[in-house]
């Protein structure tokens, strides 16, 4: 069987590929590998969504890394109040995914009283570029897995490049009269970077470079 | 197993192939999806260095910041309005007073509000009477929630440096609330918001 690879039509060198030349990809082994619960069927999002992150899944020297918002789980979000909260990743980090449920919630008489992530909304926006996750702030019922969701964690479209300084920038809002505790997950995988002691010495004399030149 | 699975010189490298340590000792040799991802960094960087989305988008570039200095092409807008004392009975849910939707195409801000009330009865911060308010489905930050008049129809409380920033197409709704346990007599209440809006 004899056909013509597109990216080699794209550099003007048209060639034929052999099935045996044919590139095979060895599957990534990771969490979403294991979660035998899930169906990848070629019209549901989480599967695509899913293939958006094959490049992250496949590079070397990134790892995971995990926020929770707000990072005390006892911070209570005040009656029709916004939680201002930043979070500081590494540059070159990218924002793939994130979880939300509501914790507890007591009325304004301070009786323990039920609450749904609906009460909640959120929205991200990545400081650097100043665009936001989503076009207004979203309710938190649509970003919360219940026990029989599969679908754990909530994937972005793609994964999202957040640049230096690394800030993105979460507000919780609290649609009732109910102080209520929640959490928000954010999934990023940020590069790794290892410094060595030849950085640390330039760093140091660079330092002291400047510090000498400031007098 | 190798029984000395922490000093071995070689480690596992994406191809599925055993590679020599590099002199970092932890770090895997980059793969081509490591390109891919650079590549994008070098570009979204590229951006940046142009001055960031904005730079490229269509729309109105203004010299000030358009909530700090309402521009040439702005309009202003002023939401006045009074109801009466919901009751007595006081049903303790909110009532709107005011409300307005933001034009398609505009940004906008509010610069000043006013939330009184005229009637007898009613003390400052006793719970009473509480106003919000809401932008689409979230209230504003510190607005959400106040039990006390804010400003007058003479001298509006100016939200100096700090304004309300509207987006387009959001519904600004002000609502009073009178708890079931208020002890108010007639008089009105009033809600004002003062601002501009300026095109995108």
């Amino acid at each position: 069987m004899i056909g013509i690879i597109p990216s080699d039509v794209r550099a003007n060198r048209p060639s034929v590929a052999r099935p045996q030349n044919t590139v095979v990809i060895p599957q990534i082994v990771d969490g979403f590998s294991y979660n035998t619960q899930l169906l990848y069927l070629p019209n549901r999002y989480f599967p695509n969504a899913l293939a958006q992150l094959d490049i992250l899944r496949r590079a070397a020297n990134m790892r995971a890394r995990w926020f929770v918002i707000p990072d005390d789980i006892d911070t209570p979000l005040q009656p029709y109040d916004t939680l201002y909260y930043q979070i500081e990743m590494a540059g070159g980090s990218y924002l793939w995914g994130y979880n939300f449920n509501t914790i507890s919630a007591t009325d304004p008489d301070g009786d323990p009283v039920a609450t749904t992530a609906s009460d909640i909304l959120l929205q991200m926006v990545d400081s650097c570029t100043g665009v936001p996750l989503f076009q207004d702030f979203v309710n938190g019922f649509g970003n919360s897995i219940t026990g029989n969701s599969r679908a754990i964690p909530i994937l972005l479209t793609q994964p999202r490049l957040i640049l230096d300084p690394g800030l993105v920038n979460i507000e919780l809002s609290n649609r009732t009269a109910n102080t209520i505790f929640c959490q928000l997950l954010v999934m990023s995988s940020e590069p790794c970077k290892v410094i060595t002691e030849e950085d640390r010495v330039r760093d140091w004399t660079l330092g002291l470079a400047g510090i000498g030149g400031m007098r | 197993m190798s029984p000395r699975p922490f000093n071995c010189n070689l480690i596992p490298a994406g191809s599925r192939m055993l590679v020599p340590r590099n002199l970092q000792q932890r770090l895997y040799p980059p793969t081509e999806f490591n390109r891919c991802l650079e590549d994008e960094k070098e570009i979204w960087q590229q951006i940046q260095r142009c001055g960031g989305l904005m730079s490229i988008c269509p729309g109105k570039k203004y010299n000030d910041p358009p909530w700090v200095k309402m521009p040439q092409q702005g309009k202003r807008f002023s939401y006045i309005n009074s109801i009466a004392l919901p009751g007595p009975p006081f049903t303790g849910t909110d009532t709107l007073v005011t409300s307005f939707r933001v034009p398609l195409g505009y940004d906008g801000c509010i610069v000043s509000v006013v939330q009184n009330y005229t009637g007898q009865g009613f003390q400052e911060g006793d719970g009473d009477l509480t106003w919000r308010i809401q932008l689409n489905q979230r209230y504003v930050k510190n607005y959400g929630n106040t039990n006390v008049q804010i400003g007058s129809m003479i001298t509006p409380y100016n939200i100096n440096s700090g304004q309300i920033i509207l987006l387009s197409g959001q519904l600004v709704q002000y609502f009073v609330n009178v708890a079931t346990t208020a002890n108010l007599n007639g008089g009105r209440i009033i809600c004002s918001l003062f601002g501009w809006w300026w095109p995108r």
